[in-house]
C-alpha cells in the first residue's frame, strides 16, 4: 500500500515538475497522432486509386472512406476527452453491449457470402465484430491490470479466458475465424504483459495448439473450411460437394448439387502475389497495373489493398507503409511502457497486439503466407467498421499517453 | 520494490512482445523483397501471359460477281442480335432481359438460356441471340436501345445470295468445316474450328482468295472472363472479290427454260411407231420421265456465260444450320427413310447436289457426229465432197455372229437417205454413213486402231477440263483398255464381253455405248471446233479484285474502278489442226441440221430445221447438230436428247457455244433443239430475254417440297414449235 502510494506520489511530483498543467490534450502523442493521420490518409489514396484504374468515379470512394475517417476522427475526440479510468467501471456493460450486439446479428443481421456479419443501417453496414476487438481490448485491460504488481492469479486467468470466450463462441459462429484469431491474440498479448505465470501462459498455448489439432481434425469443420485454411500451403484447387445433415447431396435451387471449393482463394492469393510482384522496386504509379484495375482480385480495397499499393507504389511505398505500421505499434508498446497506470498500460498492449495481428496477418496472406481470412489492414483497408474501430482503439492509446500526469 | 518489480516483468515482457513483432515484421520485409526485388526473372511475362487472350476477329468475306459486276455473294444483309455478356451475368438479371427480349425476338427464354451456356460461341465475344433477324426487327431494336441494356445489332458476316436460287451450284454455299478437311482448314492456316468455309461452287474452289486473312486482338481479361482492355489489334484483311464469267441474267434464263422445257416434256409422249405394213401409227408411248438435265453456254474462247443443271437446289438453304429432313423436305436431296421405316425414293427430285452440267457424263449421239467427222478426214479415210450411198442397211465388216453388236444394221427409225455427201449425211443424220466410218477408224486407219479416240481426247474429252468448280467428271472414252478394265469390275454386262470389237467403235462414232461426256465438254469440243482448233480450259472467273470495290448502284459493283489483283488469263489446254477441207463441209452439214430443206437423193428433211425454220442465219449464224442416245432398253421414252450447237453475230468468228442434254427426253431434234434454240434467242439479244419474275426473298419458316412448276410469270413462248417432218424423226 504505502509503495502504491508512493508511486502515485512520485508521479504527481513528476507531473508537476515537467508541466505547469496536467491539461491531458498538452500531453498528445504527435507521433502517434501522426502515424494515425497517415495511414487514414493512404486509405482514402488507396481506395481512390483503384477507382481510378478501373475507370470508375472516384468520389464515392474517396466519400465512403473520408466520411469513415471523420466519423473515425470524432469518435477517436469523445474518447480522448474522457479518462479512460473513469471509463473502467462501463467496460462491463460494454462488453456486454458487444456481445448482445453479435448475438442480434446473428439473428437479423444482413447475409454476405454465407456469413452473417453486418447490420444494415442504409448507407453504412455495421460489423459488431470489428467492434468487438476494441471492446474485449478494454475489457481485459480493465480486468487483468493491478497495480499492486503482483502476478495475474489462476483464478483472474482463468476469468480472462471467460471474457474472451463469449465474443470468440459468437464470432465463430459467424463463422469467422480471422476475428476469432484476433481476439485470442489480443487475449495472449494482454495476458503477457498482465504477467500471467508463465506457466500458464505455456500451458495455455499448448492447449491451444493441441485444441486446434484437436478440431481441425474432427467433423466440426467441414472439409472445405479445411481446405479453405490449407489452401495456401497447397494451392491446388479442390471442389467439395456440400451435403446435407442426413448425408444426402445438398441440391441449389435448380437442382444441381451445391458444391464449393477453394478457387476463389487460390485466383485471390495467386492475383494478389501477382501483383507485388510486378510492382518491382518502385511500382508501376498511381492509378496504374494491372491487377488494380482487373477486378481480378475479389475484394481487393478491403482484404487486398496491400497488393494494390505495392503493385502501384513498390517495394517502396509497401515499405514505408509497413514501416509506419511497425512505427506505430512499437509506439503503443513505448505507451504501455510509460502508461500512468496498469490498465493504461495493458490497453496500448492490447491495441499493439491487435495492430500486429493485423497487420502481420493480411500482408502475409497477401503474399500467400497465411490462409486467407477476412482481416483488413487496419485503416487502409476500406470498411468504415474497422476504420471506425481501429481509429477509436488508437484514441484510447492516445487517451493513456495523455493522462500520463494527469490525477485521477 | 513491487513497482520496480512491476516495471521489470513489464518491462521483459513488453520487450518479448516488442521482439516478436519486429520478428514478424522482419518476415514481411523479406518476403516483400523477394518477391519485388529478389523473385526471379520472367515471372512477370509468364504471370501476364496468363492473363491475355488472343479473340480472332474473322475477315469480311470477299463477294462473287458476275460478269457485269452485278453482286451474286455478298456480306451485308446478315443482322444478329448480340447482347453483352457482362449484363448477363448474374442469374437473375439475364432472366429478366431474356423474358423482356423473348416478346421482340420471338425466342423463348429457355432457347436463348441455352445458347448463353452453348460452348460453341465464345465467351469474350457479345452473344448472339438471334441469327438473320428481319431488318424491321433491327430498326426496333436500335430504336429502343435504351430499353434493352447491353443489346446490340451488328452485322454478323452472314452470306447472302441475292439471285438464289439461280445460279446456287456455281455460286456455291458455305458450311462448317468438314470430316477430313480440317489439314486444309487448320489453325495454321488461319482457320478455328467452328469457323464457315466453301464447301460447294465457287465459295469452295475460291475459298482461299475470298476468305481473306482473320485478325486477332489481344485483350486482358479477368477471371471471369470480362474483358478488362483491348491490348493491341491487328485487323483483319478483307478477302478479295471474285468476278465470274457468268452472266447471271442469261444464267437465269438458262435454268428456267430447261426447267420450263423439262416440265414442259413431261406432259409429252413419245409419238406411236408407224407400222411399215400399213402405214397406220400405234398408240403413243408413255409420259416422258425427263428427270434430269443441263444446259451449258460457252463462249467459244472458253468462258462459261451460264451453266444450268436440273434439278437443282437453294444454296440459302445450305447455311450449315437447315437440317437434312428439311432438305429432303425441300429438294428430295437424298432419299431417305419415312416414318414407319421404310425407304423412300423422291422420284424426279433426286440429287440436286449434283451439277449435271459437269458432273455427270452421257452418251451423246449423233453430236458425236462432228468428231467422227474430223477424225475420219483427218486419217485419210473420208473425202467430204464423195458421195455415198445410203441403202439404210449396213452389214459390218469382220462380224462374227454373237457379237454385243449386231452384224446388220440399220438406219435409225428405217430411213433410206440415197447418195449423200458428208455434209448431208450430218443434216440428216445417217447413221450407216458413220458406221462406216466407225468401222474404217478402227480398221484401217495407218495411225492404228485408236484413231477416232485420240481425237476425241485432243478435244478434251476423257479428261477433267479443269473448270473451277468442284466436282468436275472426267468422262469416259471407249477403248480395249477401258472396255477391259470395266468387264473385270463388272461394270458392264456379260453379253458385252471383255474385248472391244469393231463394233463397239461404230457404236462410238454414233455417240453411243460407254462413252460418256458431260455438257461442259460438249459445249467446249463444239466451242474448239468453232474458233479454229483451240481447245480452251473453261473459264469461269475472270478476274480477282481487292476489297473495298465502289458500288454503281445497289447490288452493282463499279468492277471498271476496282483494284485488280489479277486477271485470270484464259487457258488454252490444246490446239487441234483443222484444215478447210474439214471445216468447210461441216459447217455446210451442221448448218443444213437447222436451216432445213431436203438431203439426199431421198430428200430427206433436217432433224432441226423445224425447230430453227425461222432463224435469220443471214443476221446471226448459228451451226448444230441434234442427238439422240439410247439407254436402257432403247424405248423412245429413254432415249436422251441432246443438241450441240454453235455461232454468233455475223462478220464475226462464231461467238458461243451452246449444249444441251436431256435424258428420257425423247429426240434430240424435239427435246433439246427447242431448248436450245430459246438460249440462242436470248445470246442473239438480251432484249429477247423475257422480263424475269423477281427472285424471291426465302421465308426459312416455310418448308415445303420444291414444285418444279414454269415460274409464274416466265415466258417459255419460245419452247413452242409446230413439229412437221425432221425433228419427229428418230436419228442416234
Amino acid at each position: 500500500m504505502l509503495l502504491d502510494s508512493g508511486t502515485s506520489s512520485s508521479m504527481l511530483s513528476k507531473s508537476k515538475s515537467r508541466s505547469d498543467s496536467s491539461e491531458p490534450f498538452k500531453h498528445i502523442d504527435w507521433v502517434l497522432l501522426l502515424i494515425t493521420s497517415a495511414l487514414a490518409g493512404i486509405g482514402i489514396i488507396a481506395g481512390w486509386s483503384e477507382r481510378v484504374a478501373k475507370g470508375l468515379d472516384p468520389k464515392s470512394g474517396i466519400n465512403r472512406q473520408g466520411i469513415a475517417v471523420a466519423i473515425g476522427a470524432l469518435v477517436m475526440m469523445a474518447i480522448m476527452s474522457v479518462d479512460y479510468r473513469k471509463l473502467r467501471p462501463y467496460a462491463i456493460f460494454l462488453y456486454f453491449g458487444t456481445a448482445s450486439l453479435l448475438v442480434a446479428v446473428r439473428l437479423v443481421g444482413a447475409e454476405v457470402n454465407g456469413a452473417r456479419a453486418w447490420f444494415n443501417l442504409g448507407a453504412f453496414q455495421l460489423q459488431p465484430s470489428e467492434l468487438a476487438k476494441v471492446t474485449l481490448v478494454f475489457m481485459l485491460a480493465a480486468y487483468c491490470s493491478d497495480d499492486r504488481g503482483q502476478k495475474l492469479p489462476y483464478d483472474r486467468f482463468i476469468k480472462a479466458l471467460m471474457i474472451l470466450g463469449l465474443p470468440l463462441v459468437l464470432v465463430l459462429a459467424q463463422p469467422d475465424l480471422g476475428t476469432a484469431s484476433t481476439l485470442a491474440a489480443i487475449t495472449m498479448g494482454v495476458l503477457l504483459v498482465a504477467k500471467a505465470p508463465a506457466k500458464h501462459i505455456i500451458l495455455i498455448s499448448v492447449l491451444s495448439v493441441a485444441s486446434a489439432y484437436v478440431v481441425y481434425n474432427s467433423p466440426v469443420l467441414k472439409p472445405y473450411q479445411k481446405d479453405r485454411l490449407t489452401t495456401f500451403l497447397h494451392p491446388t484447387l479442390k471442389v467439395t460437394e456440400l451435403k446435407n445433415a442426413d448425408g444426402t447431396p445438398k441440391l441449389n435451387a435448380d437442382g444441381t448439387v451445391s458444391k464449393v471449393s477453394n478457387k476463389d482463394q487460390i485466383q485471390q492469393v495467386n492475383y494478389a502475389k501477382q501483383a507485388i510482384t510486378l510492382g518491382r522496386a518502385t511500382g508501376k504509379g498511381f492509378g496504374k497495373g494491372f491487377n488494380t484495375s482487373s477486378g481480378d482480385i475479389p475484394e481487393q480495397r478491403t482484404d487486398f489493398i496491400f497488393s494494390a499499393i505495392a503493385e502501384q507504389f513498390g517495394l517502396i511505398g509497401s515499405g514505408v507503409l509497413l514501416l509506419l505500421y511497425l512505427m506505430l505499434i512499437l509506439r503503443c508498446l513505448r505507451i504501455a511502457q510509460i502508461a500512468p497506470d496498469h490498465m493504461g498500460s495493458l490497453i496500448a498492449v492490447g491495441a499493439a497486439t491487435l495492430l500486429a495481428w493485423h497487420v502481420f496477418e493480411n500482408v502475409a496472406m497477401n503474399m500467400g503466407m497465411m490462409p486467407v481470412t477476412g482481416i483488413p489492414l487496419p485503416m487502409v483497408s476500406s470498411g468504415g467498421s474497422s476504420t471506425i474501430a481501429f481509429i477509436a482503439l488508437l484514441g484510447l492509446v492516445q487517451n493513456v499517453h495523455m493522462r500520463r500526469y494527469s490525477p485521477l | 520494490m513491487g513497482n520496480s518489480m512491476r516495471a521489470e516483468t513489464s518491462g521483459i515482457r513488453l520487450s518479448i512482445l516488442g521482439v516478436t513483432v519486429i520478428g514478424l515484421f522482419a518476415a514481411l520485409f523479406s518476403r516483400l523483397w523477394f518477391l519485388q526485388v529478389a523473385a526471379e526473372p520472367g515471372l512477370e511475362t509468364k504471370v501476364a501471359n496468363t492473363r491475355i487472350r488472343t479473340v480472332p476477329l474473322p475477315p469480311t468475306r470477299g463477294r462473287i460477281l458476275d460478269a457485269k459486276g452485278r453482286v451474286l455473294a455478298d456480306n451485308r444483309q446478315g443482322l444478329s442480335v448480340v447482347i453483352d455478356r457482362n449484363g448477363i451475368r448474374n442469374d437473375k438479371k439475364r432472366f429478366e432481359v431474356f423474358l423482356s427480349l423473348s416478346g421482340p425476338l420471338n425466342k423463348t427464354v429457355a432457347e436463348m438460356e441455352a445458347r448463353y451456356k452453348d460452348v460453341l460461341y465464345d465467351p469474350l465475344l457479345p452473344l448472339p441471340l438471334a441469327d438473320d433477324v428481319p431488318e424491321t426487327m433491327a430498326i426496333f431494336l436500335r430504336e429502343r436501345i435504351v430499353g434493352y441494356p447491353g443489346v446490340d445489332v451488328v452485322d454478323s458476316g452472314q452470306r447472302s445470295y441475292r439471285y438464289s436460287p439461280v445460279a446456287s451450284a456455281i455460286v456455291g454455299y458455305m458450311g462448317k468445316i468438314q470430316k477430313g478437311s480440317e489439314s486444309t482448314y487448320s489453325k495454321e492456316n488461319g482457320y478455328a474450328p467452328n469457323d464457315l468455309v466453301g464447301i460447294y461452287g465457287i465459295e469452295k474452289s475460291f475459298e482461299k482468295e475470298l476468305r481473306g486473312k482473320p485478325g486477332s486482338r489481344r485483350v486482358e481479361i479477368d477471371s471471369n472472363n470480362r474483358v478488362v482492355r483491348v491490348l493491341d489489334q491487328i485487323d483483319p484483311e478483307p478477302g478479295y472479290d471474285v468476278q465470274l464469267t457468268v452472266d447471271i441474267k442469261k444464267q437465269q434464263y438458262a435454268e428456267q427454260i430447261l426447267n420450263a422445257e423439262i416440265v414442259k416434256r413431261r406432259t409429252e409422249r413419245p409419238p406411236g411407231k408407224k407400222s411399215l405394213i400399213d402405214g397406220s401409227v400405234g398408240p403413243a408411248g408413255p409420259l416422258f420421265e425427263a428427270p434430269e438435265g443441263a444446259v451449258s453456254v460457252l463462249t467459244t474462247t472458253g468462258d462459261v456465260v451460264a451453266l444450268a443443271s436440273y434439278p437443282s437446289f437453294d444454296n440459302r438453304w445450305y447455311d450449315g444450320k437447315t437440317d437434312g429432313k428439311t432438305l429432303d423436305t425441300l429438294f428430295g436431296s437424298h432419299d431417305g427413310i419415312d416414318d414407319t421405316g421404310q425407304k423412300i425414293v423422291i422420284p424426279n427430285n433426286g440429287a440436286p447436289l449434283v451439277d449435271r452440267s459437269i458432273s455427270t457424263q452421257f452418251a451423246i449421239g449423233s453430236t458425236m457426229k462432228l468428231f467422227t467427222s474430223i477424225a475420219a478426214i483427218r486419217n485419210g479415210i473420208l473425202d467430204p465432197s464423195n458421195k455415198f450411198e445410203d441403202t439404210g442397211q449396213w452389214t459390218m465388216p469382220d462380224c462374227k455372229v454373237g457379237e454385243p453388236t449386231p452384224c446388220d444394221l440399220k438406219n435409225a427409225g428405217g430411213a433410206v437417205y440415197g447418195s449423200i455427201n458428208l455434209s448431208d449425211a450430218l443434216a440428216v443424220s445417217s447413221d450407216q454413213y458413220f458406221y462406216t466410218l466407225g468401222a474404217s477408224l478402227w480398221l484401217d486407219t495407218p495411225v492404228g486402231s485408236n484413231a477416232l479416240q485420240s481425237e476425241l481426247r485432243s478435244f478434251g474429252f476423257g479428261s477433267r477440263l479443269g473448270i473451277a468448280l468442284p466436282g468436275e467428271a472426267s468422262g469416259l472414252i471407249p477403248d480395249a483398255e477401258l472396255k477391259k478394265a470395266l468387264a473385270k469390275k463388272g461394270a458392264i454386262g456379260k453379253f458385252e464381253g471383255s474385248k472391244y470389237f469393231t463394233g463397239d467403235n461404230v457404236n462410238l462414232a454414233i455417240g453411243q455405248g460407254l462413252l460418256g461426256i458431260t455438257p461442259l465438254q460438249l459445249a467446249n469440243g463444239y466451242a474448239s471446233f468453232a474458233n479454229g482448233g483451240t481447245v480452251w480450259k473453261p473459264r469461269i472467273v475472270k478476274a480477282i479484285y481487292e476489297a473495298g470495290t465502289p458500288d454503281l448502284t445497289f447490288g452493282l459493283a463499279d468492277v471498271n474502278n476496282a483494284k485488280k489483283v489479277n486477271d485470270v488469263e484464259p487457258e488454252k489446254l490444246n490446239q487441234v489442226i483443222l484444215s478447210d477441207e474439214m471445216v468447210q463441209p461441216i459447217k455446210k452439214g451442221l448448218r443444213g441440221v437447222l436451216s432445213g430443206g431436203t438431203f439426199g437423193t431421198q430428200f430427206q428433211p433436217s432433224t432441226a430445221g423445224d425447230t430453227f425454220k425461222d432463224w435469220a442465219f443471214d443476221e446471226f449464224p448459228i451451226w448444230g447438230k441434234t442427238g439422240t442416245a439410247q439407254t436402257g432398253d432403247a424405248t423412245d421414252g429413254n432415249d436422251t436428247s441432246l443438241f450441240a450447237s454453235f455461232g454468233g453475230p455475223k462478220g464475226e468468228e462464231p461467238k458461243y457455244a451452246v449444249a444441251s442434254i436431256l435424258p428420257k427426253a425423247g429426240f434430240g431434234g424435239q427435246a433439246s433443239a427447242p431448248l436450245v434454240r430459246c438460249i440462242w434467242t436470248a445470246l442473239m439479244d438480251e432484249k429477247n430475254i423475257p422480263e424475269l419474275p423477281p427472285v424471291a426473298p426465302l421465308d426459312k419458316s416455310i418448308v415445303t417440297p420444291r414444285s418444279w412448276v414454269i415460274p409464274p410469270g416466265f415466258d417459255a413462248s419460245c419452247l413452242e414449235v409446230q413439229f412437221k417432218v425432221g425433228s419427229s424423226r428418230k436419228e442416234h
